[in-house]
């Protein structure tokens, strides 16, 4: 089947590229795989602690280490959620809660292919012939801060998508999505999922 | 694999038009991201032993052209703030965002921050990008000035010849010092003083 895209749907995804995903998924015709490394943990898998307590989130995505404001506007309400859902807490909050208890997520998009403009610059002045694949790397750092005197407890976790632009076959390692707005929120919700499990089974978070 | 070329073939044509029209200086208006609270300033704001503030006028400092309030030119593209379209209010936001998270906030408290933007700069050229903020913190208590201070936060950073990647990063680097003008104005020595809890 023949999947002829609009110029809203490549506009749209143009701008969610922009905010979200770096450079390399911005050129040429592209499908968008999640890697498979790392996958979602049901929450039913965390260990809940036995009087689970409100915290205070504060959600940012980083784009290379800079704040990138209009990505975290985005991802943040699906990753409030994810968090609210998990067990973890009895509440959570923007601003201080009872006990002090701050839940930090930080989301860092980070580049894992060289000159991914120039190989999707290639593929689409090929009109797609010359395919390619770029990589964008995602960690995500978790740090909760129990409010006590307790240290903190800071969890890494990551993840990857690709993007293949062009006459390229399917990588390996990744499970395609039917959209790059798809593959932004599977990768948001694996590594999110992933990251809350390890803090979930930290002895200084119970 | 066929079926995926053609596509792939419209889908090429349309990336490569909106990477010549970036390339080639299209104009588009792209609004900042609404101000959300940082970790750091969460940080510093606990850590700068302060009392809680009210937040008054924010609004471009007289003398200073007004445009810099209203938008930024970065490559033919128009940046503005979401807020009012006016870059002292996306700080006075910024600041609220920031001072709620930390438990500093409060509207009714007798002591009030107000600010004057002088300065609102993002320069995203083929080499070295730059960007720049400045403000005249104001805090008056009970009616008595206890502290004005101007200060400024700078940013630079290497930038690319391609549009799609320079102005995004660009936009990142000038929304950033939002935050870090809010720190500078927390970990002032100066305004601890001024504002002790």
């Amino acid at each position: 089947m023949i999947r002829f895209c609009s110029l809203f749907q490549a506009m749209r995804t143009f701008a969610l590229a922009t905010s979200v995903m770096g450079l390399s998924l911005l050129t040429g015709c592209a499908s968008f795989y999640v890697d498979t490394a790392t996958r979602e943990v049901p929450a039913s898998a965390y260990t809940k602690p036995a009087s689970p307590r409100p915290v205070q989130v504060v959600f940012e995505f980083q784009t290379k280490g800079v704040a990138n404001a209009r990505a975290t506007q985005y991802l943040s309400p699906l990753v409030l959620d994810q968090i609210r859902d998990s067990g973890l807490f009895s509440e959570l909050k923007d601003t201080p809660v009872e006990g002090g208890a701050l839940l930090s997520v930080v989301l860092n998009n980070v580049p894992l292919t060289d000159d991914a403009f120039g190989k999707g610059f290639v593929t689409g002045l090929t009109f797609g012939l010359a395919g390619s694949q770029v990589t964008d790397g995602y960690v995500c750092t978790m740090k909760y801060l129990p409010g006590s005197q307790a240290p903190a407890v800071s969890k890494t976790a990551r993840h990857a998508i690709h993007a293949v632009m062009g006459a390229k076959d399917a990588p390996a390692n990744g499970v395609k999505m039917d959209s790059l707005e798809l593959a932004v929120k599977t990768m948001t919700r694996q590594i999110v999922s992933t990251a809350l499990d390890d803090v979930s089974r930290d002895p200084g978070f119970q | 694999m066929s079926t995926r070329c053609a596509g792939a073939g419209l889908r090429g044509w349309l990336w490569l038009m909106a990477a010549t029209w970036l390339l080639l200086g299209g104009c588009a208006q792209i609004p900042l991201g609404q101000p959300m609270a940082s970790f750091e300033n969460i940080e510093k704001g606990r850590a700068s032993a302060t009392a809680p503030v009210a937040v008054g006028v924010f609004r471009i400092a007289p003398g200073v052209n007004p445009e810099i309030d209203t938008g930024l030119s970065v490559r033919s593209n128009a940046v503005v703030s979401p807020i009012e379209g006016s870059f002292a209010q996306y700080l006075k936001h910024t600041l609220v965002a920031d001072l709620q998270a930390a438990g500093l906030y409060d509207a009714t408290a007798s002591t009030e921050i107000s600010g004057l933007l002088t300065e609102s700069m993002l320069d995203v050229p083929m080499d070295t990008g730059q960007a720049s903020l400045g403000a005249r913190f104001v805090v008056v208590r009970m009616g008595k000035m206890v502290y004005e201070k101007e200060l400024k936060v700078r940013s630079s950073w290497p930038s690319s010849f391609v549009g799609m990647e320079a102005i995004p990063a660009g936009i990142n680097q000038y929304t950033s010092l939002y935050h870090a003008l809010v720190g500078k104005l927390l970990d002032d020595p100066d305004y601890q003083a001024a504002n002790p809890k």
